[in-house]
């Protein structure tokens, strides 16, 4: 056993208070869901499905028969058996439907994420460095802008103009239908949706960079590494970033959570093959089970993202301390 | 007073002008502007003196519908975030100043509602109970106060060991004398900051939902406008782009309005965006 206060028990006591926050939040969705007008085995039978025994089925499949909170028991139970139940609409348990999709959204994500941090942390560094100035006003106008860009409204002008105007890049999609799986082919149709999602994402982390920054560089240390003779870079990057990098971070892992969230906009029109796109299409087509899971996987991001920021903090900043 | 130097900030004075601007065509439109729904032959048409911003695909004049979209944007940027301002102000005061169990369960109810991205919550809701705009309106401001709530809270916390609250209460000032003749006061600041990025959020929020067609279809949307352009990228250019920009310049402006609030008032970096 670990001394108390240590940084295991601290994450042990997270995790178990992550997990107790998602049954709640997957009880209070199940219900909401449940809550909805219209009857769900109807849905899931279509249009042919006015055989009542049909629908009788289905009713006992879903266990839609049964009282809610009996529902809602038996949801919890399978789920906590890593059993996230069954989409007839896509045909298959709702974790391999997820399990399917999941590579095109991490493909997407973790590219808009790096080219986001990057560009945003050098972006919101030099803005700091010259505050006040003209490229400080540039920076900083430019990223409200692009804070201020609705994600879809941006995808419909780079399709308009890359896509079908220029036709140097493919307008939505994963794979071509000749030459599929390519590196290059993926690559291709990749530019386009990850400039549209990091865009947003860079704004707001050169917003907080650029804020925190700033704010380190009257600090007495950076004024103590100046006096030293330390080069300005060296006072940008080896002093005053590393204390500004915590809401960077915040902001960074907030995003890793909420990766779907953003991704339902971005992949809708851009037809990308991911979870956001798998979300729309269940809500559409009233797949509950489906959407059930899709809304547990994305709290888990949420509380595993936190889980993860903890852990950096921890690394970035060894003056943090636990309880 | 806290308003005089807002005039000097020229973030705040341009979006306030610019939101200002969209409430008068958001009243023009209900008074003077045309059939937003009037269809007509001349379809898919080019910007002409007839029509500055083109037609759509049922020959309807994109400005006119540009103006009368104006009010729902306006109504969603407004009420949910002045609901959760007042909601979220009230809870994150009383919890920070309390403290004890009433904080617990507070910020245990602020963790939960933060867990599942509102924009889902609004997504599913407005899918399955229909996308009226009072609805989405009701997840907004569901969602929205705890973000708000947190951040009072730990303005709260700060504040209630200050010397000023000290004396205060020295002289017989009671809790409820002490949150709203002083702490109120002080929190306001961050308050507004956040209501404004709020109401951008918002809007934006509103015209996703009307893009991904789950939105209400009694009302025109700037983000409706922009799902039927989809089909006509290549061919119709107006009929993306001009209701784009109109989405776009309102975000902007209330994105704008909050920066100068944050800059004048110096509470940036307590405040995200």
């Amino acid at each position: 056993m670990p001394p108390r206060g240590s940084f295991a028990v601290f994450l042990f006591r997270r995790l178990v208070s992550g997990v107790l926050l998602l049954a709640v939040v997957t009880a209070a969705t199940f219900v909401l869901i449940s809550l909805a007008p219209g009857d769900t085995a109807q849905v899931f039978a279509g249009q042919q499905g006015a055989d009542p025994e049909y629908l009788a089925l289905i009713r006992e499949r879903l266990q839609l028969d049964r009282p809610l909170p009996y529902q809602v028991g038996s949801y919890l139970k399978a789920v906590a058996q890593g059993d996230l139940g069954f989409s007839l609409i896509q045909g298959r348990p709702v974790r391999d439907a997820i399990l399917a999709r999941l590579p095109a959204s991490l493909l997407l994500a973790a590219t808009a994420l790096a080219l986001s941090a990057l560009f945003g942390i050098v972006l919101g560094v030099i803005a700091a460095a010259r505050r006040g100035g003209t490229i400080d006003a540039t920076i900083t106008v430019f990223s409200l802008l692009a804070y201020s860009l609705p994600v879809f409204w941006l995808g419909q002008l780079l399709v308009a103009l890359f896509a079908v105007r220029l036709r140097w890049l493919p307008a939505g999609g994963m794979r071509s239908a000749d030459d599929p799986g390519g590196i290059v082919d993926v690559t291709r149709h990749l530019v386009l949706p990850a400039t549209t999602f990091s865009l947003l994402l860079v704004a707001l982390i050169v917003r907080v960079t650029r804020t925190a920054t700033a704010e380190a560089l009257v600090e007495d240390y950076v004024t103590a590494a100046r006096a030293k003779g330390a080069s300005e870079r060296r006072v940008l990057f080896g002093h005053a970033l590393p204390n500004a990098l915590r809401p960077v971070v915040t902001v960074l892992t907030g995003y890793l959570g909420i990766v779907l969230t953003g991704a339902v906009l971005v992949e809708t029109v851009f037809v990308w093959p991911g979870l956001g796109r798998l979300l729309y299409d269940s809500v559409l087509s009233r797949d509950t089970p489906m959407l059930a899971g899709l809304l547990l996987f994305s709290a888990s991001l949420v509380v595993l993202a936190n889980l993860l920021a903890d852990v950096v903090y921890r690394v970035i900043d060894p003056r943090t301390r636990f309880r | 007073m806290m308003l005089r130097p807002l005039l000097g900030s020229r973030r705040f004075v341009v979006g306030s002008l610019f939101v200002l601007l969209v409430l008068a065509a958001a009243v023009f439109a209900a008074i003077a502007a045309g059939d937003p729904f009037r269809t007509s032959e001349t379809i898919l048409a080019g910007p002409s003196r007839a029509h500055p911003f083109g037609t759509d695909e049922l020959g309807r004049d994109i400005l006119t519908r540009i103006l009368n979209g104006a009010a729902t944007t306006l109504k969603v940027a407004i009420a949910p975030p002045l609901v959760a301002a007042v909601l979220g102000t009230t809870v994150g005061l009383a919890a920070g100043y309390y403290g004890g169990l009433l904080d617990e369960v507070l910020l245990k109810l602020m963790e939960f509602t933060l867990v599942v991205p509102r924009f889902l919550i609004a997504l599913v809701a407005a899918a399955f109970f229909g996308g009226h705009l009072w609805l989405v309106g009701v997840v907004l401001a569901a969602t929205f106060w705890p973000s708000t709530g947190r951040l009072v809270r730990a303005e709260a916390i700060s504040l209630r060991e200050r010397e000023f609250v000290e004396a205060s209460r020295s002289v017989g000032a009671g809790s409820f004398w002490v949150i709203t003749r002083h702490l109120l006061v002080l929190v306001a600041p961050v308050v507004a900051v956040n209501t404004s990025f709020q109401a951008g959020q918002a809007a934006l929020i509103e015209a996703g939902l009307a893009f991904l067609g789950v939105g209400d279809r009694n009302l025109i949307s700037w983000g409706a406008m922009l799902a039927d352009a989809q089909s006509y990228l290549g061919t119709a250019w107006w009929t993306s782009v001009f209701p784009g920009i109109a989405l776009a310049l309102m975000i902007l402006a209330l994105n704008l309005l909050g920066d100068g609030l944050a800059d004048t008032w110096n509470v940036r970096g307590r405040v995200r965006l």
